[in-house]
């Protein structure tokens, strides 16, 4: 009986760890952030609501949100138009935040590289309870944005965020 | 009867108005005693958050840069320049005070719990505390009026 409870255990511990884990890429469409002007120079905020619908995009997987057992933004890049090149700005942070979940920061560019038009920031290293954010039914992304001089216009951005899910099949 | 849910609608509009009214009091540009740096205090959906956006001394002297996020505990982070840095997280007005936030001590890197009253329009409690309120520290913070 001894022999059978213990084989029982064994493999109710082998079905377990026979769940595997698997890495997909969540990938945002363009996100339009917004600083509205006048612009003062130093911090300025630039933010963009975001739906994530990650539900949705789990069902397509045949996946739903209890699967997902981490996320992580892995690539965050701001694009700016074209009429405006990253001279104006010295540096970028980048926060997520949602109503229930508290804000987190997630990426900086420090310094801006002059004359660009597309950045990509450095994303934090340690992330915790991003999952959260996509859970969500929005979130936003907050960049501040420290501007070198005032400036009247609007500072209008798209941002494409890359997130890696780690989901158990 | 109707008349009744009507009257009923009109006060529970005018109780949530007068709640996010009062709860915006906190927006605005304040100066810890320290006199150290200026916070802005905004509002990103329903909850506030602070930045600092001026620095009594924004130079690190040790580096001649622009104070940086030195301290914080994630190395990949500390680039974040100081002049911007969001202090103040997460705050919900709620019974006339803001809670469930954090403040953030640059100098130190660390993290604590934290509670704002508003004394008067121009001042604030700001209370930052480690597990119970009881233990903590409370600053108090003028607003700073533009020009």
């Amino acid at each position: 009986m001894k022999a059978l409870l213990l084989n029982f255990i064994l493999c109710c511990f082998l079905l377990a760890s026979c769940a595997q884990k698997q890495e997909l890429t969540f990938t945002t469409n363009a996100v339009n952030l917004l600083a509205s002007g006048p612009l003062m120079e130093g911090s300025n905020t630039a933010q963009g609501e975001f739906r994530p619908e990650l539900d949705q995009w789990l069902k397509s997987q045949g996946l739903s949100l209890s699967d997902v057992t981490n996320a992580k933004l892995v690539k965050a890049s701001l694009i700016l138009p074209d009429s405006l090149n990253s001279s104006l700005i010295s540096e970028i942070t980048l926060h997520l935040a949602a109503e229930k979940v508290d804000m987190q920061k997630v990426g900086v560019l420090n310094p801006v590289p002059e004359g660009q038009t597309q950045l990509s920031l450095q994303v934090a290293q340690d992330q915790q309870g991003v999952a959260a954010f996509l859970r969500q039914p929005s979130m936003t992304f907050v960049a501040d944005v420290n501007v070198k001089k005032d400036t009247m216009p609007d500072l209008p951005m798209k941002g494409i965020f890359e997130f890696q899910l780690t989901v158990k099949r | 009867m109707k008349s009744f849910w009507i009257f009923a609608g009109l006060l529970m509009a005018a109780l949530t108005t007068s709640a996010q009214d009062g709860g915006d009091q906190l927006i605005g540009l304040w100066e810890p005693s320290n006199g150290k740096a200026r916070v802005k205090i905004e509002k990103i959906g329903s909850k506030y958050y602070g930045k600092i956006v001026w620095l009594r001394e924004p130079v690190d002297p040790q580096t001649q840069q622009p104070k940086v996020d030195k301290n914080n505990p994630d190395a990949s982070m500390r680039s974040v320049p100081l002049k911007g840095y969001r202090m103040l997280k997460d705050f919900v007005y709620k019974n006339s005070e803001w809670t469930d936030g954090t403040i953030y001590d640059p100098e130190s890197g660390s993290t604590y719990s934290c509670v704002i009253k508003l004394k008067d329009e121009n001042t604030l409690d700001i209370r930052g505390y480690v597990g119970v309120k009881a233990l903590g520290r409370t600053d108090v913070w003028k607003r700073v009026k533009l020009k």
